[in-house]
């Protein structure tokens, strides 16, 4: 008797390796952030003089990047989804998601305080987040397609 | 290096990769991929494939 919600051998090897991408983008970037800082500014809480982001603003983004290599990674080796995942479902949600946190981030555009003293901050975060869940939903859509290709 | 038995096997039983795939508890890209080539797959996965397709390891997994 299979069990339907999990992943199989070769998904979970694939799996670790999209991890350890993952962890080492997200490693290379603080690394890189860290050589900025230490090169060109002395006291490492001045984010905003040397990048227009709020430290979380940063933080943030960084992590969306490791996600999406992450995902991006998992869906072009067939391990993002488990063994009879509702796609669709999943699906809907991350466009839903996307088109939420778009939404928001041109309604503080519209508001003229997309910015917040010259950095930007929780509503960029929106629109990396908004624009992150796209990419992700148009990769899941091209594999989809690339795989009706390649069928049997 | 392709596995041709494997597939050969399969389709002597007029079995499709999802059918395949399904039987031994896999997603059909993991079938895929052993018959490309592209996956070596544990010994346990082996077992559940030949079982199925009720062929001996020999049969569909050594190379000569």
């Amino acid at each position: 008797m299979m069990n339907w919600n999990h992943f199989d051998e070769r998904q979970l090897q694939k799996r670790g390796n999209a991890f350890k991408l993952g962890f080492f983008t997200l490693l290379i970037e603080n690394a890189l952030l860290l050589f900025l800082f230490a090169i060109l500014y002395d006291d490492p809480v001045r984010i905003g003089d040397l990048l227009p982001f709020t430290p979380a603003t940063c933080l943030t983004l960084q992590i969306f990047l490791a996600v999406t290599v992450f995902a991006t990674y998992c869906i072009w080796n067939d391990c993002y989804f488990s063994l009879n995942e509702n796609r669709r479902y999943l699906l809907a949600l991350f466009a839903a998601c996307s088109i939420l946190n778009l939404l928001m981030a041109i309604a503080h555009l519209i508001h003229g305080d997309f910015m917040e003293d010259g950095v930007f901050g929780t509503p960029f975060i929106n629109l990396a987040c908004g624009l992150m869940m796209l990419f992700i939903c148009s990769m899941i859509l091209l594999k989809r397609l690339r795989q009706k290709e390649d069928e049997e | 290096m392709k596995n041709l038995k494997l597939k050969s096997a399969r389709a002597a039983l007029d079995l499709s990769q999802q059918a395949l795939a399904e039987a031994v508890g896999v997603s059909r890209q993991t079938i895929n991929a052993i018959e490309k080539g592209d996956y070596n797959p544990t010994i346990r996965l082996c077992i559940a494939i030949c079982r199925v397709l009720g062929k001996t390891l020999d049969e569909l997994f050594w190379e000569e």
